[in-house]
């Protein structure tokens, strides 16, 4: 049984994977209007981007992610989405006279930062979204296939023995 | 009410219910198993190895959650939390938490059960018999207090585990006392009877699906069906005890999943509710003869409140940097033990001990780290890196016991039923804060041994930091020789009711650093024979 299993998780991941980066590509949002989706892919981009090795939020999907769970959880945190994201086209005007969308990469990694700066105690309701925003974005990223990819997950499947460290070296005695 | 007269009806069917319910049908009592929750699908109703993204929109729309875990199916706002923010886990399904734990299976040790009536020796033959049963792999280590058992071959040590365990080696040789040792968990990595073997997916938690991991519904409760003498009542919550007298229980009101009420007759009832909710329904079913709550003229029932509670270490080893990616999932995240402390020489700051679940590698379904400053190339390059050099360190300590920890019934909120919620009181005292303190300075130690760097820990102990496990509550009904302080005797019954038995942990009087479900089984096993011999002799009419 636990071959047949194996078999059956090989071909649905397969299907699966095939099924997901077309529908990411088509999708339309459901919760958020194409600019404050455009922003919020950059912002999940810039947050973890791509690079010579893999890609980032944008390759991975994760505003298609962030946009299905937002849709299901209800009116109260759609509008803290969508007043979050409104807030931070606010400040970046205020900031650089531009949209975020209409900045270079340079500027758009100084406007994070700004954000983020209190980011281990965010005081402000700006602040206390752009942390949610993050964590999101790193939760999206883990759970996608390029995500995966890039932790060089191997899991997930199965095994008939678990081999754990096989490294002599991690077992010598100090 | 029905005219079938059950030898014994058995309330709950998770860990310690279904073990009873066993028990009873295999001495051929006829038996009722009463479960609140329905049977759920493996696969069907939790499923933890399809890809996320591809089914996100029907799990979501489902009301699930995107993992699609056995855990979406938890009570939520089925108690009023007081105090230190205790949690209360509930899961109403047929096997209940054994559904989503993690199969950790430790016997407690002879110096635990002194604080007990019963004696090691006494317990030691069940827990053998649940070992095997319930097929607990694990490596026999010969150590003082956390005896060995039958075990299947164990699960090895991932890197991030290895390097605190020379990390302990190294200081047991400079005189501490620890030892760090393979976790022994509940998971047919073998060829065992009427289980899947294990193929090491690590979604224990989540739900297994292919029932390598033991629960009370894939094999004591087919294993009962198979022995022709239970009925199973599912989407059935009981909502009244039913009294033929002040000292006698004739049966259980229970409420239908279509809102019909019905009742079951036995000779014989047996709580296995777990030690909150078994509690509660002690205490909400007051009567004349009864004012305090039923079998409660103690006033024990819902007291000596205890469960397990700690913090988390986590610690970098620059020796894992680099390594090829491996493939870390095992059976979920804790591969490793560090125990043995304070055993035989106790620590003067405070009473009791603790043990420390220990693991690591890269898990991103559910990364360890994640909270890591900034953003960018180096956020994306640094979640990897931390996550596969780290290992984790989640302290299980020994809940100091005292007046000021215990359940009783909210005055003021009910449930659908109308029945009164149960109080969790929770205030964490100088021993806990002491106890964590300790585990903190231990794990520091243990890290910097093996060559690594503390990577975040909690630091100085204050009660807001603590964090509570919400499924390890045990000593509500405890067992005792004197009635005038505890609720059930030496075969877990009721001193006042002698035909309403415990078959959960609640009956606990003493509780030690190691997780309780073992023992709740190997105890319900016995519990569930000494009923059926008791009925067989006519003892309870």
């Amino acid at each position: 049984m636990a071959t047949s299993l194996a078999a059956e998780c090989g071909i649905c991941q397969h299907q699966g994977a095939v099924q997901q980066r077309a529908s990411i590509a088509s999708y339309k949002p459901r919760v958020f209007t194409d600019g404050e989706y455009q922003l919020l892919d950059l912002l999940c981009e810039a947050i973890l981007p791509a690079d010579a090795e893999s890609g980032g939020a944008h390759d991975a999907g994760v505003a298609f992610y962030l946009d299905t769970v937002v849709f299901h959880s209800g009116q109260a945190v759609q509008e803290l989405w969508r007043r979050g994201l409104a807030e931070i086209d606010r400040v970046t005007h205020e900031r650089f006279r531009r949209r975020f969308a209409d900045l270079d990469d340079a500027t758009r990694s100084q406007m994070l930062s700004e954000l983020l700066v209190n980011e281990r105690s965010p005081a402000t309701s700006l602040e206390q979204f752009v942390v949610r925003l993050k964590a999101a974005t790193i939760d999206g990223y883990c759970l996608s296939e390029v995500g995966l990819k890039y932790f060089g997950y191997k899991g997930n499947t199965t095994l008939t023995e678990f081999p754990g460290c096989t490294h002599p070296e991690h077992k010598a005695k100090l | 009410m029905a005219s079938q007269v059950f030898d014994a009806c058995v309330v709950g069917s998770g860990p310690g219910g279904g073990i009873a319910a066993y028990a009873l049908a295999s001495a051929g009592a006829k038996v009722a198993l009463v479960e609140a929750g329905p049977r759920l699908r493996p696969g069907i109703d939790f499923n933890s190895h399809g890809p996320v993204y591809d089914h996100l929109d029907r799990r979501l729309s489902e009301g699930r959650s995107a993992l699609f875990r056995v855990t979406d199916f938890s009570d939520r706002d089925h108690f009023t939390p007081v105090g230190d923010r205790p949690g209360h886990g509930l899961l109403r399904a047929l096997g209940g938490r054994s559904l989503c734990w993690a199969g950790h299976s430790l016997r407690f040790g002879p110096i635990d059960f002194r604080r007990w009536p019963i004696s090691y020796e006494e317990v030691a033959p069940y827990y053998s018999r649940a070992e095997r049963l319930m097929a607990v792999y694990g490596h026999r280590d010969g150590l003082l207090n956390l005896p060995d058992g039958e075990f299947l071959k164990p699960v090895a040590l991932r890197c991030g585990e290895e390097m605190l365990k020379r990390g302990v080696e190294f200081l047991k040789t400079k005189g501490r006392k620890m030892e760090f040792v393979a976790q022994r968990k509940a998971m047919a990595t073998q060829q065992s009877p009427g289980r899947v073997q294990c193929h090491y997916c690590g979604h224990c938690m989540a739900g297994c699906e292919v029932d390598a991991k033991y629960t009370s519904a894939n094999t004591p409760i087919p294993l009962a069906m198979k022995t022709g003498n239970l009925t199973l009542f599912t989407q059935a919550t009981m909502t009244r005890i039913l009294m033929k007298d002040a000292r006698h229980v004739e049966g259980i009101e229970y409420t239908k999943a279509d809102g019909g009420v019905d009742a079951i007759r036995c000779r014989a009832l047996v709580l296995a509710c777990s030690a909150v909710e078994t509690a509660r329904q002690l205490l909400i079913h007051r009567t004349r003869a009864h004012p305090n709550g039923l079998a409660n003229s103690s006033g024990q029932v819902g007291r000596n409140l205890t469960s397990h509670f700690g913090v988390t270490v986590i610690g970098v080893f620059p020796q894992l940097r680099g390594r090829d990616s491996s493939n870390d999932d095992g059976t979920d995240y804790y591969h490793g033990l560090l125990t043995g402390l304070y055993w035989d020489k106790p620590n003067p700051n405070f009473e009791g001990t603790y043990q420390v679940q220990c693991g690591s590698g890269v898990h991103p379904l559910g990364l360890t780290v994640r909270n890591i400053a900034g953003f960018g190339p180096k956020l994306k390059e640094q979640l990897r890196d931390v996550n596969a050099c780290h290992a984790g360190m989640g302290m299980q300590g020994s809940l100091y016991q005292s007046a000021g920890k215990f359940v009783d019934l909210d005055p003021d909120v009910r449930d659908r039923y109308a029945l009164p919620l149960p109080r969790v009181h929770l205030h964490y005292e100088a021993n806990d804060i002491a106890m964590a303190n300790d585990m903190v300075a231990t794990a520091d130690e243990v890290i910097r041994a093996a060559g690594g760097r503390v990577y975040s820990t909690p630091g100085e102990i204050t009660a807001s930091k603590l964090q509570i496990d919400s499924n390890h509550w045990v000593g509500t009904t405890r067992m005792g020789v004197d009635p005038k302080t505890s609720v059930v005797n030496r075969d877990s019954q009721c001193h006042e009711v002698p035909n309403l038995f415990i078959g959960d942990a609640s009956v606990f009087p003493a509780y030690p650093e190691k997780n309780p479900t073992l023992t709740n089984i190997a105890l319900a096993w016995r519990t569930g024979e000494r009923l059926a011999a008791k009925l067989r002799r006519g003892e309870l009419g």
